[in-house]
């Protein structure tokens, strides 16, 4: 690491940002010791790091190798999916019902959108950037609309990832659900969208890791690794970021936006800790559960390590901080350690409840800091309601 | 020709393949062109924004700043609590009543930068004219809590769309608007490069110098700024001369200039004069040259001097309307006081939101205003500016 800041600081000084970038790229890649984990998320890796695929400018394809399981009998093959069916017919609403009518200024410092902590600003100023009070009410508008901006990308992840699933998954009862599911992430996008375009005004491209994770889920032609990337562990980030912005926006639209996009995505962990945990335990051999639980382990890394608004750096510091100290600066932050607790709070007991927390990665976890979570309950254990009266 | 075409596409095809873009991607990398963090999802005109805001609000002045000794900016807030609304480039109409007459007079707006500025005020620069009224009292007088009228916003000198770089040059009071574009374009547009040449005759004149010079250190790459002086100290390292149209070459040439800008000057009148020859003489386009005129009319018909009562018809979206052009009033006074839905906007002859067509009769239009000789010969007239000697029939265009 030392070695290649000072490497990178022999460049000349256009290059030295985008040189950093790839260093760490290369470390991400390195880091992954296991060469199943590296060959189901490297090439994604060198698509979202290196070529930035997601940022060109143009759309984006991706090809996907999934087979589609037809059932000519439409079997009524498992219960719990038929109830969670059930549940989440009735528990449609429309995005235009939100109160759209209220009006959002993103500056002002009466409402904002996110609390103050998630730059802490003595830190920066020991960095030499002193802000003043407009350029940090600024500041806090382009993270919060890089959030936003972030939970719409991984929206339209989940969207295409729901329907992959619906298609290929085994369970008639798992695709009449998924069916449901297909709705409710369009209706996300839809009300994201709506939400930066007419309130924020401002989107920020897609994170070069989401990415990355989106593009390996997209391409794997596995349906659990679609699912356990999207349903675990992306709506799990999700769920912990929406969590800490609804219980710390004062926004009044954003709040109810996010009240109801809460109780669904509690619904779509839910699935996926019951489809994955019939699959895993019964469907799949030993040695691909052990790779789907070091993949899982790489991926929490990457979710807990990277998701670092590098995109508002690039904005905003690109010639006033190095990377370093940017990331330094996000990843010491009170608001982003709110934020990993509540992600983290939910996803490790669901991965525990799914079997890929045996005593063979206690260990990594452990090491991780992340065992503290163990005890939690897992999604199948929990509702919607119980979920938002848990951040208050 | 026939050969031309597929060759074309095949090239575009080139283009359009992905390991291309992928190896731009990186060589753009390692230039320091990293692709744009953002996109502006507004709309150039935001939606609910008029062009032109019909009728006068009233606001309270909340803060003045003196730029330099010969300049002020006030920051004015809507008395009703209402966010005012406008786009970057725009103007304002101020109304003072002085010594028993109306003034009214036209100042661009910038974007507060001060912190404690209040959410949707705005906030207007007045340079101090040799022998302007309005500008006068302002400089001397303004003070926090006072109240006035202001139309506005109007004008069209904005930006459109997302242009690949645009060229602001502004001569004295004339940076104001383009403070307020180049604000705007670096923080919305993170694709558009922005260059900035500002004139003056001494660094005392230079309006907004601090405010540059963070913009610019805050956008060192997308943002290239200078100072050009035509009464430079000893020491001065910037540009130097007036900013006449081999000045304005000279600096044109320095710039690394992309292709697809868009112009913007804004300035003295005979500055203007020679930058849009200079920028001709390069071969810009007349639709990339966005100019914005200010024009201080002077009471050419003393009102005295116009007669009685007159008889007037407006037609208006097919609807004809008759009202009476009172003696002492402007011809959209009379209008706008008999309940008569003409448009107007910056009521001092500037805009052109108030254009009729005169299809009878006879008017006297203050001068000068910002009608071009052509629409004078087609006969259109400014309401806000005129006064009927003769029975008109005047007609609005088509919206």
């Amino acid at each position: 690491m030392m070695f290649n800041e000072r490497l990178v600081n022999l460049l000349p000084g256009r290059m030295r940002n985008q040189v950093a970038q790839w260093f760490e790229a290369a470390e991400l890649l390195v880091e992954m010791r296991d060469p199943k984990v590296l060959a189901a998320i490297g090439p994604a890796g060198l698509r979202g790091l290196l070529l930035q695929r997601g940022k060109q400018g143009v759309p984006t394809l991706m090809p996907a190798k999934h087979q589609v399981h037809f059932d000519w009998q439409y079997p009524h093959d498992h219960e719990e999916m038929a109830t969670l069916y059930r549940r989440a017919k009735e528990g449609q609403w429309n995005g235009d019902s939100l109160p759209w009518h209220i009006d959002v200024d993103p500056l002002n410092p009466e409402v904002p959108l996110i609390p103050p902590d998630f730059i802490d600003g003595e830190k920066l100023a020991s960095f030499g950037v002193r802000l003043d009070a407009a350029e940090q009410v600024n500041l806090r508008y382009s993270l919060a609309a890089w959030m936003l901006s972030q939970f719409l990308h991984g929206e339209q992840g989940a969207l295409f990832a729901a329907a992959q699933v619906t298609e290929a998954v085994q369970f008639f009862d798992g695709k009449l659900y998924g069916s449901t599911q297909v709705m409710d992430e369009g209706r996300h996008v839809e009300v994201f969208h709506r939400y930066i375009e007419e309130k924020l005004n401002k989107l920020y491209q897609i994170n070069d890791n989401l990415y990355v994770i989106i593009d390996s889920l997209m391409t794997d032609s596995r349906w659990d690794m679609k699912f356990l990337g999207m349903q675990i562990m992306v709506e799990g980030l999700a769920l912990g970021a929406f969590g800490v912005i609804y219980k710390q926006t004062r926004e009044p639209l954003l709040k109810e936006l996010l009240r109801n996009v809460i109780q669904d995505e509690a619904r779509h962990v839910h699935y996926g800790v019951v489809a994955l945990r019939e699959q895993f335990r019964n469907h799949i051999t030993e040695r691909e559960r052990a790779e789907r639980e070091d993949w899982a382990f790489e991926v929490a890394l990457l979710m807990r390590n990277r998701f670092m608004a590098f995109e508002v750096y690039d904005e905003w510091f690109a010639h006033r901080l190095t990377r370093a100290q940017w990331r330094d600066l996000v990843s010491t932050s009170p608001g982003m350690s709110d934020f990993r607790q509540v992600m983290f709070r939910r996803l490790i007991p669901n991965l525990r409840e799914i079997g890929l927390m045996s005593p063979r990665v206690v260990p990594h976890y452990e090491r991780a800091g992340l065992m503290q979570y163990y005890d939690g309950r897992s999604a199948d254990q929990i509702t919607g309601a119980q979920l938002l009266a848990d951040l208050h | 020709m026939a050969g031309v075409a597929p060759w074309i596409e095949r090239a575009r095809g080139f283009f359009r393949v992905q390991w291309v873009r992928d190896a731009r991607m990186i060589l753009d990398g390692l230039a320091g062109r990293p692709p744009p963090p953002f996109t502006s999802r507004r709309p150039a005109v935001p939606p609910g924004i008029p062009r032109t805001l019909v009728g006068a609000r009233s606001v309270r002045v909340v803060a003045v700043a003196r730029e330099t000794p010969d300049a002020i900016s006030l920051t004015l807030v809507d008395r009703s609590g209402e966010g005012i609304a406008w786009l970057p480039g725009q103007f304002f109409t101020v109304a003072i009543r002085l010594r028993g007459e109306v003034l009214r007079r036209a100042y661009s707006a910038s974007i507060p930068m001060a912190a404690a500025s209040p959410a949707g005020s705005v906030r207007l620069t007045i340079k101090r004219v040799a022998g302007g009224m309005v500008s006068q009292y302002l400089n001397d007088h303004a003070a926090v809590g006072d109240v006035m009228d202001v139309f506005g916003p109007s004008g069209s000198f904005v930006v459109e769309g997302a242009p690949a770089g645009l060229v602001l040059l502004g001569g004295g009071s004339g940076v104001t608007p383009l403070l307020a574009i180049a604000r705007d374009a670096l923080t919305r547009l993170p694709g558009t490069r922005v260059a900035f040449v500002v004139g003056n005759r001494s660094i005392g004149d230079i309006l907004f110098m601090e405010e540059l010079a963070a913009l610019e250190s805050r956008y060192p790459v997308r943002l290239a700024l200078r100072f050009v002086l035509s009464d430079p100290p000893s020491e001065w390292t910037g540009g130097t001369g007036m900013l006449d149209s081999a000045t304005t070459a000279r600096e044109l040439d320095g710039l690394s200039l992309d292709e697809g800008c868009e112009y913007f000057v804004c300035g003295p009148a005979p500055m203007m004069e020679s930058v849009r020859a200079a920028l001709q003489e390069r071969g810009v386009h007349d639709k990339s040259i966005h100019e914005e005129r200010f024009c201080a009319p002077v009471h050419s018909v003393p009102m005295a001097d116009v007669g009685g009562d007159i008889a007037m018809t407006a037609v208006l979206g097919g609807r004809e309307y008759t009202f009476v052009n009172h003696a002492h009033e402007t011809v959209l006074d009379s209008a706008l006081g008999q309940r008569v839905p003409v448009p107007y906007s910056c009521t001092m002859g500037g805009c052109g939101a108030c254009r009729m067509k005169l299809r009878e009769g006879a008017m006297t239009l203050e001068e000068p205003n910002c009608l071009s000789a052509e629409e004078r010969a087609q006969g259109y007239v400014l309401t806000c500016i005129g006064r009927a000697t003769q029975a008109c029939l005047l007609e609005a265009e088509a919206s």
